[in-house]
């Protein structure tokens, strides 16, 4: 290859952090095995120890944290065993919503991404910087503007109503409905700009191709830069999901008590009345076991899509 | 690359027509504007209403600054200002530390040769992302109560150094892989040592990097609310949990005065970190 | 005899993978002398980059040593090595101006301030850009960034300057004007310069010798013109200009001598490095501006028979293909004169002759 030497070309070449590259690296691993990994081992752990009164733990093993999770025992613990459907159900409206958060962010976003990358190149950097905004607004203050927005006293009832076109407020605020909107409103940002990111590498030639070679315009789309610009759509879709499975901030504020989320579960426990910290860790452990499953097929369709690359 | 089709005089003119509307596709430019709408919504009416005269929440009486005026002097004034000067420390030392460590990483995955475990440290650096926050947050605080660590700031720092680094990481290496290696060889051939090399050569082209990635730091630092809420000790508020405490009672106008303030604030980052890579981009 | 200004003495280098390690050089053994404009030239791929990237440092040698006037200087680091590189990109600092990027190498060898700013003005003068010092890279077109990056390797006075296809990203008649500075500021400083190109018409024209290199191995090193004239190989043969390849048949003569035929015809008698046994078949080159075409009207004694497949005129030259009776087809390049004699057709018969001292023996 002519031209700039790449990194990659040349492997022997000796550069400026050769033999430093522990002391570079000594800090992060530190930082994050000490401060994360540590503390996800340890939060491991817990989930099996004992509750006890006032938010502490007693440091026998138990599985009940678990067994309370996934085993009804009647109220008095005395009955025969059952599924117990609270937990689950929570965890199954959980993605349910996020799964749903992800699929309206994936329609609107990726045709905003594809309009923002074709645009003009002075536009697209706005449209670009408008994008970002939102992104980067602290995520609490965007929910409380959409909480503050579909109130029963909001401006959306206040205008309607005076506009005569409803009598009584429309019921939006602490319904699923709400939680759902304030998932897709949260996190839209976070699909458009992966989306946008490979749309704008896309070799447009290849569209032209395809065209050229008697493809209609929307077999084009879904036949060439669909398949091609793949990676960046399944990266946004990560990037709504997940978030989403634990998100707390829009069930909350948005959803009342009534429309719990795993975020909302978890956060009783530890903070809210219930203080049971094993069954927080393990309803934790649970929602992360759930994700990284989701982020190991991820990662397998990434090598998968580079392998057929080369 | 399609092999070239015989030309003809009249098909050329189509072609190109067609090859302009070619990337167009219906209703792609209304989604657009839908989408644009829905996220500016909700923030432009808190904006306007920040500025309302009137007592009731949602009926315009005019315009006033007397909300500002609340943040600023009422009686919550006291609590906002300290809850606002945590969150300046612990963002700024977040985001110093963070950039540092992230910084030192680029040096070591972009320019290091490839070594055992390296995809392993890559894993690592970005498992403050793909951690679920409010797992992390159960996490550290299972793990500060475990072995007795005062909650207080200094806890909220050290959480927020670890979710900070993957923020800073990214725009540093990536401005990092776009530095060709050709420069420091250079350097090396016109008798510089690595030491020279980095600080002379590879370290001010790196400044826009490094620059975005404590401004992104610096934000999410700032922005963050969960982890925050459950590593802080009682009584130690920053903005975020202090604007959420008082939500939790209901929306009063001050509320969107600050939610207005931290917005302006957010948008006045972006820009810089824009502008920033606009002059790194042009270098 | 001339001092030997670097000495390369059986480099190798390969490149470790698992299951297929590329060998980029083979050892390679030459002598680049005092004062020469010595060229490495061949295709790329050839391993001549590697070869000048292992002596400015970038590389480490898998086998074999670099030295530069009797010193050992493979282990040295690039920065401990008193030679510079002019790269292909460039590779000027971006953030620095014109001025310190030429005084860059200076300040590293901690050359006293007055020293500095009298060495750098001269290299700015000695490029034709002495006004240019406060400009910074991106402000300057392509071929001023070439003449910096010239002069910021030539300011700490280097015993060897390296040049990587340093005119390849100009254009082409930049690329010529280039030519004439490098080679006239190479005369006056008095610099070894190892220029790398895969330009065979830039490295005739700049080089007082050339190495042509090709799969990881040096096939010749010589003059330009030796290298023209007498290509060791097929493959030098081939690369530098054009050339028609024919199987002639030998029949021993006097001596080492040996008569030549092709197709039957009669083409000459050559000098062999050793006495034929017997008939043998062996490969001579001739380039195709020493071949001359004729009518097939004509009279020509020992004329190969052929017949016209295809003209291109090429401005300066016409050139033709014609194929001969046993499947081969030579090429023919004929100047184009005032009175445009050259006016043969597609399909002519014509009569394909060339002087014996035109033909050139080549090994295997």
């Amino acid at each position: 290859m002519a031209g700039m030497a790449s990194p990659k070309g040349n492997k022997a070449e000796a550069s400026i952090v050769d033999g430093r590259l522990g002391i570079l690296l000594l800090p992060s691993w530190v930082v994050i095995g000490i401060l994360l990994v540590i503390p996800v081992l340890i939060m491991f752990v817990y989930s099996f120890l004992t509750q006890d009164f006032r938010g502490g733990v007693i440091w026998t093993f138990t599985l009940e944290a678990y067994d309370q999770f996934f085993i009804d025992r009647g109220l008095f613990g005395d009955e025969p065993a059952q599924l117990e459907w609270t937990y689950i159900l929570i965890f199954w409206r959980s993605f349910l919503q996020a799964f749903f958060a992800m699929i309206f962010c994936l329609l609107i976003g990726f045709p905003t991404a594809y309009f923002m990358a074709t645009s003009p190149p002075k536009s697209r950097s706005f449209l670009l910087f408008l994008v970002t905004i939102p992104y980067w607004v602290n995520l609490l203050i965007r929910t409380v503007s959409m909480k503050f927005l579909i109130r029963d006293t909001g401006p959306i009832n206040e205008w309607l109503m005076a506009f005569g076109m409803i009598d009584e407020p429309i019921r939006m605020i602490n319904t699923a409905f709400a939680v759902q909107l304030g998932l897709f409103y949260s996190y839209l940002p976070f699909m458009v700009l992966p989306i946008y990111a490979s749309i704008e590498r896309y070799n447009f030639v290849l569209s032209e191709a395809a065209a050229d070679l008697y493809t209609g315009r929307w077999t084009t789309l879904f036949k060439v830069l669909i398949p091609t610009v793949k990676p960046g759509i399944i990266a946004g879709c990560i990037l709504v999901f997940i978030p989403s499975l634990g998100a707390f901030l829009a069930p909350d504020l948005l959803g009342g008590a009534k429309n719990f989320m795993i975020g909302s579960l978890v956060e009783e426990q530890f903070k809210g009345q219930a203080g049971d910290w094993p069954f927080g860790a393990a309803v934790s452990m649970i929602l992360l076991t759930i994700i990284m499953i989701v982020l190991l097929f991820y990662a397998r369709s990434q090598t998968n899509s580079a392998g057929r690359g080369h | 690359m399609p092999a070239a089709k015989p030309i003809q005089r009249g098909v050329v003119t189509d072609m190109a027509v067609a090859n302009k509307k070619m990337k167009w596709y219906p209703g792609f430019r209304e989604i657009t504007l839908a989408c644009f709408f829905i996220l500016y919504a909700p923030l432009i009416i808190v904006m306007i209403y920040s500025f309302n005269a009137s007592q009731s929440i949602t009926i315009w009486g005019g315009f006033s600054l007397q909300w500002y005026e609340e943040v600023f002097f009422g009686i919550e004034a006291e609590k906002f200002k300290k809850a606002t000067i945590n969150s300046l420390i612990i963002a700024i030392m977040a985001a110093v530390v963070s950039t540092v460590i992230a910084t030192a990483a680029a040096l070591a995955m972009v320019r290091g040769k490839a070594f055992k475990g390296k995809s392993l440290t890559f894993g690592l650096i970005n498992l403050p992302l793909m951690v679920p926050e409010i797992v992390t947050a159960v996490a550290t605080l299972i793990f500060f109560s475990v072995i007795g660590f005062d909650r207080g700031v200094l806890s909220i720092l050290l959480a927020h150094i670890v979710f900070c680094i993957p923020f800073a990481y990214l725009p540093i290496s990536a401005r990092l892989q776009g530095i060709s290696s050709i420069y420091e060889q250079a350097g090396r051939d016109l008798y510089a040592t690595p030491g020279q090399t980095f600080l002379l050569i590879l370290f001010p082209l790196m400044v826009p990097g490094i620059l975005s990635g404590f401004l992104l730091a610096f934000i999410i630092s700032l922005d963050d609310f969960i982890i925050t809420n459950f590593v802080k000790g009682a009584g130690v508020e920053t903005l975020p949990t202090a604007i959420f405490g008082a939500v939790k009672q209901g929306i009063k106008p001050n509320i969107m005065a600050i939610s207005t303030l931290m917005l302006t604030v957010s948008i006045v980052l972006v820009s810089i970190s824009y502008l920033i890579s606009r002059i790194g981009r042009q270098n | 005899m001339t001092k030997t200004a670097l000495f390369i003495d059986g480099v190798a280098k390969v490149y470790p993978h698992r299951t297929n390690p590329v060998r980029a050089l083979k050892g390679v053994s030459f002598d680049i002398l005092d004062n020469e404009f010595f060229t490495l030239l061949g295709p790329s791929g050839c391993g001549k980059t590697t070869l000048l990237r292992i002596i400015a440092g970038f590389e480490d040698i898998t086998e074999g040593h670099v030295l530069l006037y009797g010193d050992d200087i493979s282990s040295l680091a690039p920065n401990q090595r008193p030679v510079n590189t002019v790269f292909q990109q460039y590779a000027l600092f971006p953030h620095l101006t014109v001025f310190e990027n030429v005084a860059f190498g200076l300040r590293r060898l901690n050359r006293d301030a007055d020293d500095i700013k009298q060495r750098t003005t001269a290299m700015l003068e000695l490029i034709r850009m002495a006004e240019y010092g406060d400009r910074k890279p991106s402000e300057l077109s392509g071929g001023q960034q070439q003449r910096v990056a010239l002069a910021r390797a030539l300011a700490p006075s280097p015993k060897v300057l390296l040049l990587d296809e340093p005119l390849s990203a100009l254009d082409l008649k930049l690329r010529q004007a280039m030519r004439e500075e490098l080679k006239s500021i190479q005369k006056q400083t008095g610099i070894t310069f190892v220029f790398v190109t895969h330009d065979q018409e830039e490295a005739l024209a700049m080089s007082d010798r050339i190495a042509v290199m090709s799969n990881g191995e040096v096939q010749q090193i010589g003059s330009p013109r030796e290298i023209y004239n007498n290509p060791a190989n097929h493959f030098v043969a081939n690369f530098i200009g054009e050339a028609n390849i024919l199987e002639a048949t030998a029949t021993p003569a006097a001596g080492k001598k040996a008569k030549l035929t092709f197709n039957n015809i009669d083409i000459g008698t050559v000098e062999l490095p050793q006495k034929l046994d017997g008939e043998t078949n062996i490969s001579v080159m001739v380039r195709p501006e020493h071949i001359h075409l004729s009518p097939a009207s004509a009279k020509t004694k020992n004329a190969i028979k052929g017949r016209v497949k295809d003209v291109s005129y090429l401005g300066t030259d016409t050139q033709a293909h014609i194929d001969l009776p046993n499947q081969k087809e030579i090429l023919v390049r004929m100047q184009n004169n005032a009175l445009e004699t050259n006016s043969f057709d597609v399909g002519d018969d014509v009569h394909v002759t060339f002087s014996e001292n035109a033909i050139r023996l080549l090994e295997d």
